[in-house]
């Protein structure tokens, strides 16, 4: 039995797009998660539209900008490391990988830096419904990033080994794909809570 | 023990999942006047007791009914746990986690009502600062502890994803019930807001949450375990992903 006819019989490492079939399913759940507390958002939004306003020019955009940056860049190093896997060269997937994570911790920091500037001024999620859902969504977010980077640091670290593998590929594309939706949903959280209204 | 009575026991069972789900809409929301619950922690024990209590003397009678049929949510858990096999028939770690989670949320979900009930009862003859902190407390106690359950669905989606055997469930199914028990950890906030999506009866914290629950999840799953249950014996062994011995050696 050859290589190709395990791939053909194995519906995994067949599939013809990107990852597995699972994450998928998983991202297109999770992002219905997301439009949900979007919408949430927007129905407090209308209706205490002062409340927002004002409660809205207590966030530093300059945070909101950064983390966009370093997600940016994060992703887009994500994205050599799945296209050097496609090539089998295991020095860049790791490189490329190290430099993923170090913008991804990047973006960890600032967020907490900007979370404990917010505690240390009194600004907490009961403090009122904007913050209230300010603090759920970028938890909520920033969960999945940290997530993201277990992942990465996974692939990292057995990148050595499993680097010409074609289930590491399709590891490494889930996690991709994962990193990258990441990245989108925060293309959205940043204007909406940061930007809109001001 | 006979065949024929183990698998009508099993659908009994199965049946406990829709018995639940409707009289607790009936008991909990509609009687117990949870549609949704008073927003507590803005409002007076005063407020609460002739506002909420006093005006709806029926809430009793939705708890009590709550108390009973609250721990055929139980029942249904267990069963769903027996369903949950390894390959070689055995049970796993995450059918007990399942088990566990499922029996605890069932004992919340009487538990809880039983002490509203007796709110509701003595709601004129106790002082309102005392029924007030009964309510509240027992809230908590039914929203805060949300880890039981997300634990329970963690356990059943964890199985459905990676139990590849299987086709009583459909892998969505799994990751849909992984990403609603990690949703309830907004419940958190619950205690310290007093409006908003994340009060206890907030968009978020009370709509969308335990409707997502009760439909994309128990109401899933309760439909693919009757399907499962009402198919043939050659068909729920394929579904079940277990190997027996015979098949095994061949």
């Amino acid at each position: 039995m050859t290589t190709g006819d395990l791939i053909e019989e194995n519906p995994v490492l067949s599939s013809p797009h990107p990852g597995t079939n699972g994450i998928w399913i998983f991202l297109f759940i999770d992002l219905n998660i997301f439009l949900l507390l979007f919408i949430t958002y927007l129905s407090e939004r209308l209706r205490l539209p002062e409340l927002f306003a004002q409660a809205q020019s207590a966030l530093e955009p300059l945070f909101g900008l950064s983390n966009t940056l370093f997600l940016l860049t994060s992703s887009a190093a994500v994205a050599v490391a799945v296209n050097a896997t496609r090539e089998n060269l295991t020095p860049q997937v790791r490189r490329a990988l190290l430099l993923g994570l170090l913008f991804g911790g990047l973006f960890c920091a600032n967020k907490i830096v900007e979370y404990t500037l917010k505690i240390d001024a009194g600004i907490t999620p009961a403090t009122n419904v904007f913050f209230g859902l300010y603090y759920a969504i970028t938890i909520i977010h920033f969960l999945h990033v940290l997530a993201g980077m277990i992942f990465l640091g996974h692939c990292w670290s057995v990148a050595h080994k499993e680097a010409g593998l074609l289930t590491y590929r399709k590891k490494i594309e889930n996690v991709g794909l994962f990193w990258h939706i990441v990245d989108v949903l925060w293309l959205f959280i940043f204007p909406l809570l940061y930007l809109v209204g001001l | 023990m006979n065949e024929n009575a183990m698998r009508s026991i099993e659908r009994g069972l199965a049946w406990c999942g829709p018995i639940f789900i409707v009289t607790f809409i009936y008991g909990f929301g509609y009687l117990g006047h949870n549609y949704p619950p008073p927003n507590m922690m803005a409002m007076s024990s005063l407020e609460l007791v002739n506002d909420f209590y006093l005006p709806n003397p029926l809430i009793s009678v939705g708890m009590i009914m709550c108390a009973t049929f609250g721990l055929f949510y139980m029942a249904w858990s267990c069963l769903l746990a027996s369903l949950l096999r390894n390959q070689d028939g055995s049970l796993s770690a995450l059918s007990l986690i399942e088990l566990a989670g499922g029996t605890l949320t069932g004992w919340l979900l009487a538990f809880c009502p039983a002490i509203w009930a007796a709110c509701a009862m003595m709601a004129g003859e106790l002082d309102p600062d005392v029924i007030k902190m009964a309510h509240v407390m027992t809230w908590y106690i039914f929203d805060c502890t949300y880890m039981i359950t997300t634990f329970q669905m963690l356990g059943l989606g964890l199985y459905t994803v990676l139990n590849k055997r299987q086709t009583m469930f459909p892998e969505w199914a799994g990751w849909i019930c992984i990403a609603i028990g990690v949703a309830f950890m907004t419940l958190v906030f619950m205690p310290f807001v007093t409006e908003g999506p994340f009060s206890v009866s907030g968009m978020w914290n009370f709509w969308i949450i335990f409707t997502a629950w009760l439909i994309l999840f128990f109401g899933v799953y309760n439909y693919y375990v009757l399907r499962y249950l009402y198919s043939t014996p050659g068909e729920q062994e394929r579904a079940s992903g277990v190997v027996r011995p015979a098949m095994a050696a061949a």
